[in-house]
């Protein structure tokens, strides 16, 4: 018997070390799921609180993806407006247009006569009765003016209109850069915010599957023990342990996955009678398949390593057993 | 097979549990370890199933020096070595066949290697029509016996059994020890230790008697 042992041994490890290593995965995660559906309740309620720790982060990420083509939206439609000098004639005035139309800042240049101005001023409603009073046409040359998508960064803008201010035809120009860094400053802001939300929250689902997995290793002392007296390794104990903190991390992530799927497609219709109200093509962005990709592996890996460190630390505390 | 060399253990709190003790047991010998309560049998059997480190000298299991083992290498150590207790130390939510097939399950052998295995050393142990049972529903003796199966089914070249009639009547003792002698008869070293003096005097096998930590006599009888 003890002669043949170590053949056996050798010739087993050539032949079937990778099917082994897979058989007691497989071993493995059947135990552990095993031991989790034992206890529903007990799954059920940890999953759900991972589900909604991790479901007010992604909620947050989508709103913010969603309020950044909203602003997107909006820069596609900002135009500065310059007003030319008084004493500017119209030749002069096609003249710059022309110019600007080939500033690699600009995308489009229209060019509005004094007469357009007045005709577009007087579709607005309350202006027209001021207008009829007037004896001739008190309006400039102006040009509007949208500038490429790329310009579309407070920044890029900015310089954009102090160009075009420096331009000698120039009276004024219109526009107000400050809503769009105002609004680009408060994005910086609300991702910052949710990185670190994200981060704390993140941190909480790892205590709690951290406890959650301490208490199974407490409840199985017992074989935990036994399993170390027949020569099991770290590595075997460890094992159905991880893939139980795994299991509740995809489960809750699954959980968040779905409330925030729920909460969009409950938005959705409001949010598409708001945009209609405000003749806007925008559609709601919901969830897509590289968010949950990402939410499911960061949830599976966050019980993955809460439960990691949960046995890591039993198995030293017990050394000597 | 296993030999100590100047092996001494003490606890942390002063106690000098063993004191400088030498013996070597060759691959195949049967042997008791006998003496009163609290002379250091059990420490010794931990010291050489590397459960307990010991302060002082060598301990070589099969080729193992167990002085600075790492904790890698113990797991390695123990699948050589077949350890029963005084409680069989069973899971009891699962069965007969659950719990003897544990060793195997962890050496990685595949299912229908486990089951062969396993079968036949429930029928050595005469446990084969309760393989589905759980360890509750069985006695004692029962109990023990399928500790001592899960202990050989890996087929260990060295078996420790620490006072493993203790909780047993004279009867059921009797035909533990016959089992260990069938293993032994097999090529396995075998060390009991056990303070039951009318047992060890029914068979005639090698006797350590430690005494306060020290080894007294070792008398080969044959």
């Amino acid at each position: 018997m003890r002669q043949s042992q170590p053949k056996n041994l050798t010739k087993r490890k050539r032949s079937g070390f990778l099917k082994n290593y897979f058989i007691r995965h497989i071993q493995a995660a059947f135990n552990s799921i095993g031991q989790l559906s034992r206890t529903p309740i007990n799954t059920l309620l940890t999953s759900a609180i991972i589900g909604i720790a991790l479901a007010l982060p992604t909620a947050l990420f989508i709103l913010l993806k969603n309020v950044e083509v909203l602003s997107h939206n909006f820069q596609q439609t900002t135009q500065l407006t310059l007003y030319l000098k008084p004493d500017i004639t119209e030749n002069q005035a096609r003249e710059l247009s022309q110019a600007l139309q080939k500033n690699p800042n600009i995308r489009e240049v229209r060019l509005i006569s004094p007469a357009e101005g007045l005709n577009e001023l007087q579709q607005q409603a309350g202006v027209k009765n001021v207008l009829e009073d007037l004896q001739n046409n008190p309006l400039p040359w102006a040009i509007t003016i949208l500038p490429t998508s790329n310009n579309h960064a407070p920044e890029g803008l900015s310089q954009l209109q102090q160009e075009l201010r420096d331009l000698p035809e120039t009276d004024t120009v219109q526009f107000d850069t400050d809503w769009v860094q105002r609004l680009f400053a408060l994005m910086t802001l609300a991702h910052r915010a949710i990185y670190a939300l994200s981060l704390f929250l993140g941190l909480g689902v790892l205590l709690i599957v951290n406890n959650c997995i301490r208490a199974a290793t407490e409840h199985n002392q017992n074989e935990i023990n036994v399993i170390k007296l027949i020569g099991g390794t770290y590595a075997f104990i460890r094992r159905p342990f991880l893939y139980t903190g795994a299991t509740y991390g995809l489960l809750g992530g699954i959980l968040a996955w779905q409330l925030v799927d729920l909460l969009l497609l409950w938005i959705k219709n409001p949010t598409h009678h708001v945009a209609t109200l405000y003749h806007s093509q925008f559609h709601l962005l919901g969830i897509s398949f590289f968010d949950t990709f990402v939410l499911l592996i960061s949830s599976i890996m966050l019980g993955l390593v809460g439960a990691w460190f949960a046995v890591g630390r039993h198995l030293r505390a017990t050394k000597t057993a | 097979m296993i030999e100590l060399q100047q092996v001494s253990k003490r606890y942390a709190n002063g106690f000098l549990a063993l004191d400088n003790v030498n013996f070597h047991l060759e691959a195949g010998e049967f042997a008791f370890l006998t003496g009163h309560s609290g002379a250091g049998k059990s420490t010794l059997l931990n010291l050489i199933a590397a459960i307990e480190t010991f302060t002082q000298g060598q301990i070589i299991v099969g080729k193992q020096h167990l002085k600075n083992i790492s904790p890698r290498q113990i797991p390695y150590l123990r699948r050589q070595i077949g350890i029963i207790l005084q409680t069989p130390n069973l899971l009891r939510d699962r069965t007969v066949f659950d719990n003897v097939a544990l060793p195997l399950v962890i050496a990685g052998y595949s299912y229908k290697e486990i089951t062969s295995r396993v079968r036949a050393v429930l029928t050595k142990v005469s446990l084969i029509n309760k393989e589905n049972f759980f360890p509750l529903e069985l006695s004692g003796g029962e109990q023990q016996r399928v500790a001592i199966a899960r202990a050989v089914v890996n087929k260990p070249s060295i078996l420790l059994a620490d006072e493993p009639t203790g909780n047993l009547d004279p009867d059921l003792a009797g035909e533990i020890l016959c089992l260990f002698e069938q293993f032994n008869r097999l090529g396995m070293t075998i060390l009991i230790a056990s303070h039951d003096l009318g047992l060890i005097n029914s068979v005639k096998h090698r006797r350590i008697t430690l005494a306060e930590g020290k080894l007294i006599d070792a008398p080969v009888t044959a």
